[in-house]
């Protein structure tokens, strides 16, 4: 197949302009992906992963200042895209689906309901009976038993891995280009987790579906992504493929994420003491400090780390927002 | 042999709930369960949402009164212990918990002084600002003065967590009962804390109960493992056996659907799943809680429920695999 581009973001920023300070949230992030593909937004919390998502899908609050060089998504411009435009391509052609799923649907309307209302909401001639008929498939497509028991459900009777179903339903519901999911699985089960990523997985096979992961933990990145932008206090740090960042992380923010994860994962958090040294947890805001981001937790500091560093590319696909490569 | 500190029996705890006007149905939290807590281990219990582990917190702090069962503190009543005002007092100052989300467990409108000044003024000890300061370097937050004149929304999860942390420990408890400890902080922090937990329990030699659903957490700190499914134990035994040597087809589902943070293991490409959800707690499956999800059911096992089996020192798990007649 082909590779086709279908998202491409050149230096976005987002300022939130509150009332007495400014937060940059996310500075320069730069990102594309191809059709067909799974890129993955990884960083902690206040990283700016979740802003990046929300302003490609220009659902960011009124104070958040947006701009960019360019934001193209499949061949049109949605950086000056009217609402018109963006009201058409969200919900459509790029869905989004969240970590809550239980307090983003509606509590006193029934399944079947909230779907139909996403079908409508895309073609208006829809007939009840087409709807219902829609619908039922839906619920199949996510793996759901008894679809149509489900559809007459409220959401408080569904359990945490349903109600993801459900909304990953309503989701594909118009067959969109791009799914965003931010930390799809965090509020699950293990058992279920694995459960939401196959099924995220075989419907990305499926159809044709670009996925963009959101999410604080690395290993699920393993599974469903291709490539992996790490993010940092609103910049993207190393951008790779998985096995790139696996094998070869050379930022120390990637190596301390990968070192975390994985001394947890193998239950030897004891050591991991001695593979990195932190200084402190995170502490005051981005502009209090000067040059690297990262100066205050690294044990590599240069003086050139005094100055702000820019992404360098390395080999293949990767590219370090680092001094010291 | 080490003291017994906590000695649970057949404890059962059931919700009434009303299903109709006259109708009256039983959530069956936790359905006959036994624990042994012996002094200065760390005993973890893991389930997924719904089986009952948090309930079990609950009973062991004396905020719930179990159904049925008995539960002894030190070879005490819990229920004589708790109706006398000035055992109960000795018996909270000497159990103390850390819940998951340390935002809603501070007050917000309390600096972390006043936070931590709280229990000693409780049980009328002596306080000055030097203690406050040692617990605040006790659990990493240094330079200590930074923190005492701070609110909670000044501090990130991980620091909040910590001052949870300090609060527990200020009037030396014999045992911490975490509840989920670390499930709303990101991975680096969570290995981190981790870490103080364990380096505090060699410290002090504490008792921890953690109650968790995120089992690779588990093995950098666990003695023993008590898995629950369904408001009951499935399978008890020595860390090191259940995380090597799992039996019980739950345990083992559990472990397989972690996925690796490696993209070069077998398992982040094929990631096993455990198909299915948990039961329902008002109705749950005749026979073993776990057949109906079981990979290795045979025609017992939707009809008789499972015994406990000693498979090795220490080891226990309910499965009719094991039951030899």
């Amino acid at each position: 197949m082909a590779v086709e581009p279908l998202l491409e973001v050149e230096n976005l920023n987002v300022e939130y302009v509150l009332t007495d300070y400014k937060v940059n949230a996310v500075r320069n992030v730069s990102f594309y992906m191809n059709k067909g593909e799974c890129i993955a937004l990884v960083g902690e919390s206040g990283s700016g992963k979740s802003t990046v998502a929300m302003a490609v899908m220009g659902l960011l609050p009124p104070y958040a200042k947006i701009s960019a060089k360019k934001i193209i998504f499949d061949g049109k411009d949605i950086l000056n895209a009217d609402e018109k435009l963006m009201t058409e391509i969200r919900g459509k052609d790029v869905t989004v689906i969240f970590q809550d799923p239980i307090s983003y649907l509606n509590p006193i309307i029934s399944v079947g309901e909230q779907i139909f209302e996403a079908l409508m909401a895309h073609n208006p001639k829809i007939t009840s009976k087409e709807a219902q008929v829609q619908a039922i498939d839906l619920l199949r497509k996510v793996r759901i038993a008894d679809p149509e028991r489900v559809l007459r459900m409220y959401p408080f009777q569904l359990s945490g891995g349903m109600a993801q179903r459900v909304f990953i339903a309503m989701a594909i519901s118009a067959n969109p280009k791009l799914l965003i999911a931010d930390e799809p699985t965090t509020a699950l089960d293990l058992t279920i987790q694995s459960q939401i990523l196959k099924l995220l997985n075989n419907l990305r096979k499926e159809f044709n579906l670009s996925i963009i992961l959101i999410t604080h933990d690395l290993s699920l990145t393993s599974y469903l992504a291709d490539r992996i932008y790490v993010m940092y206090n609103g910049q993207v740090v190393e951008e790779d493929s998985v096995e790139g960042i696996f094998s070869n992380p050379i930022h120390p923010y990637t190596k301390m994420l990968i070192l975390s994860s994985q001394a947890i994962y193998r239950g030897e958090v004891k050591r991991l003491r001695e593979k990195i040294s932190t200084i402190t947890e995170k502490g005051g805001n981005s502009e209090t400090i000067k040059g690297c981001d990262f100066i205050r937790k690294c044990n590599n500091c240069g003086p050139e780390c005094e100055k702000e560093p820019p992404l360098i590319e390395c080999d293949g696909l990767k590219k370090v927002r680092c001094w010291r490569l | 042999m080490r003291q017994t500190i906590f000695s649970i029996s057949g404890l059962k705890k059931y919700y009434l709930v009303k299903t109709g006007l006259f109708r009256k149905a039983y959530i069956k939290a936790v359905d006959g369960v036994n624990f042994l807590i012996r002094e200065g281990e760390t005993y973890c219990i893991v389930g997924e949402s719904g089986s009952g582990k948090t309930t079990v917190t609950k009973i062991l702090l004396g905020l719930e009164q179990p159904t049925e069962g008995k539960i002894e503190f030190l070879g005490k009543d819990l229920n004589k212990i708790l109706s006398n005002n000035s055992s109960a007092k000795e018996f909270r100052k000497n159990v103390q918990a850390v819940f998951q989300d340390p935002y809603s467990s501070l007050n917000p409108r309390k600096t972390v002084k006043y936070i931590l000044e709280k229990p000693f003024k409780v049980h009328n000890s002596a306080i000055d600002e030097k203690t406050v300061e040692r617990l605040l370097e006790e659990v990493g937050l240094t330079p200590a003065k930074e923190f005492l004149h701070r609110y909670v929304h000044q501090l990130s999860g991980g620091q909040r967590q910590r001052v949870c942390i300090a609060r527990a420990l200020a009037l030396k408890p014999k045992v911490v009962i975490l509840d989920e400890p670390t499930a709303a902080l990101d991975v680096t922090i969570k290995a981190q804390i981790l870490n103080l937990l364990i380096e505090l329990k060699e410290k002090y030699n504490l008792t921890y109960v953690i109650i968790s659903h995120e089992l690779p957490l588990l093995k950098s700190i666990a003695d023993r493992v008590s898995v629950m499914y369904a408001g009951k134990v499935v399978e008890e035994g020595p860390a090191e056996r259940i995380f090597n040597n799992p039996k019980h087809p739950y345990t083992l589902g559990l472990l397989e659907s972690i996925p690796p943070p490696d993209p070069k293991s077998a398992k982040s490409k094929t990631l096993p799943t455990l198909e299915g959800e948990p039961p329902s707690p008002v109705n749950p499956p005749k026979g073993c809680r776990f057949h109906p999800r079981c990979p290795s059911r045979f025609d017992l096992c939707d009809k008789l429920e499972p015994k406990d089996i000693e498979v090795a020192q220490e080891h226990h798990v309910s499965c009719h695999l094991f039951d030899n007649r």
